[in-house]
């Protein structure tokens, strides 16, 4: 190797000289492109005029921001209105952490992730310090298992370890934690990784809040009807990963089959203009949406998120 | 990116009557190196953007555990739907490059009625959103082309506890 680019220098100055020039050519437009992405960070002249832009997505190149144009709501906060309902704490509903080593393929230990991080913020948000560590190590142990803990900042775990006790912490850091898995699945196109962790958080959240919604919290009942969209993004979001074992494997389709019993569930909207106040930077979203979800969606319901439950746990 | 993607690859396949396998080696070394940093630079560049984006996200609120970054050029439009639940407040960071007030972002609901943008409030870098029923909404987001042609779009959503 190093005898032929010897040669290749010594035995045709001209041709080196060409070669050298393409070269340098690449080079100069890498430069450039260098350049440009430094200045992106540039601001232009605030008195410049500019035209106006409209916001009409018809008009102008539609991004998906992190190649997903629609979000799961967080478990955690399904759990604060779980605690908030004033539903009884019911550790037996949890997944056992023990299962953490029997998930054997990268799709159940990634959704079991998932379903041991809602468990986790429920767990610390009803006081159970014990249950909230066992379900930490679940976690530490299934993202160890996935290769992703290491990507993952060190001081996020042992900030997550040692707070296990103190409920409002964990919670903000459980979200951290969630946040950069999440940025690092998509910065490395890991879409399945990142989009089975979602699944398996909205199943647990969504198989606890029917249980709360069984044991008579309106609440809960409400909360239950609302993932009417939630469920067919989650569809959605599965369907797009491009992973074959999630397309045609068993959870999505069970999730499309909850989905189905979702879209009779009848749901009116109506718009009424927002209250801003500037000086606090808020604004009230008065606009009213409601569902009604008949008992026997209630229990069509409840029936398919515990299969599509246990089928992911156990 | 990727019409720079495509330029080197055309002078990757260029026939060249001097062309070698020593030339082409190098060459495609070099770009390799080149686009290895180039990735990391944006990936930086959107970090830092992020460090910047999260001071804003008071205490009081948690993350929804997603990451929603963008690189936007010109009039490019970055848009995500998500739930807002009832009886919740939930903060919106909105960020570009490292200065703050340079991202545009409107709240619509799923009906397509705007329901706020911060283009009329200074592009403000956060703005809290009081739901009272459950609501579908979309958010579009954009440069403020006034102080920004291109760069890393960062959005932070929390729901306070």
């Amino acid at each position: 190797m190093r005898k032929k680019e010897k040669h290749l220098v010594s035995s045709n100055p001209f041709k080196t000289m060409i070669q050298l020039n393409k070269i340098s050519f690449i080079g100069l437009l890498c430069a450039i492109s260098v350049l440009l992405f430094s200045c992106d960070e540039a601001t232009v002249s605030s008195n410049t005029d500019i035209k106006s832009v409209e916001l009409d997505s018809t008009k102008t190149n539609l991004v998906n921001i992190a190649g997903k144009l629609f979000s799961i709501p967080s478990p955690i906060q399904t759990a604060i209105l779980i605690k908030k309902s004033g539903a009884a704490y019911n550790r037996e509903a949890l997944n056992n952490p023990v299962n953490s080593s029997n998930y054997s393929t990268k799709n159940l230990r990634a959704l079991n992730l998932g379903v041991f991080g809602t468990d986790m913020a429920y767990a610390s948000l009803y006081d159970d310090n014990q249950q909230s560590l066992r379900h930490f190590k679940a976690i530490e142990n299934l993202a160890d298992e996935l290769a992703i803990k290491g990507a993952l900042s060190p001081s996020l775990f042992k900030r997550l370890g040692s707070n296990v006790g103190n409920a409002d912490s964990l919670l903000l850091l459980s979200g951290k934690f969630y946040e950069s898995a999440d940025q690092y699945l998509k910065e490395n196109e890991r879409y399945d990784l990142a989009s089975l962790i979602l699944a398996g958080g909205w199943v647990e959240a969504t198989y606890l809040t029917a249980l709360a919604a069984n044991s008579g919290s309106s609440d809960a009942r409400k909360r239950l009807a609302e993932q009417q969209k939630s469920i067919g993004t989650l569809c959605e979001l599965l369907r797009s990963t491009g992973d074959d074992s999630i397309k045609s494997g068993s959870t999505l389709m069970q999730l499309d089959s909850l989905n189905g019993i979702y879209r009779e569930v009848k749901s009116a909207y109506t718009y009424r203009k927002p209250e801003t106040n500037a000086e606090r930077k808020i604004t009230v979203i008065t606009s009213e949406s409601s569902f009604d979800l008949t008992d026997e969606q209630l229990a069509e319901i409840t029936a398919r998120i515990n299969r599509i439950r246990a089928s992911i746990t156990q | 990116m990727n019409s720079l993607q495509k330029l080197l690859q055309e002078l990757i396949e260029l026939e060249h009557p001097l062309r070698n396998r020593a030339m082409n080696k190098a060459t495609h070394i070099f770009i390799f190196l080149v686009f290895s940093v180039l990735c990391k630079a944006s990936f930086a560049q959107c970090d830092s953007t992020a460090s910047y984006a999260n001071q804003y996200m008071h205490k009081n609120f948690v993350s929804d555990g997603q990451s929603y970054r963008a690189l936007l050029f010109d009039d490019q439009v970055a848009e995500f739907s998500t739930t807002f639940y009832a009886g919740s407040t939930y903060r919106i960071v909105s960020f570009a490059g490292l200065e703050k007030e340079q991202l545009q972002f409107t709240l619509y609901d799923q009906e397509g009625n705007a329901l706020f943008s911060n283009k009329d409030y200074q592009n403000s870098t956060y703005w809290d959103f009081k739901f009272n029923s459950t609501i579908e909404g979309r958010i579009e987001a954009k440069l403020d082309l006034a102080k920004q042609k291109s760069g890393c779009a960062v959005l932070l959503i929390g729901f306070e506890r």
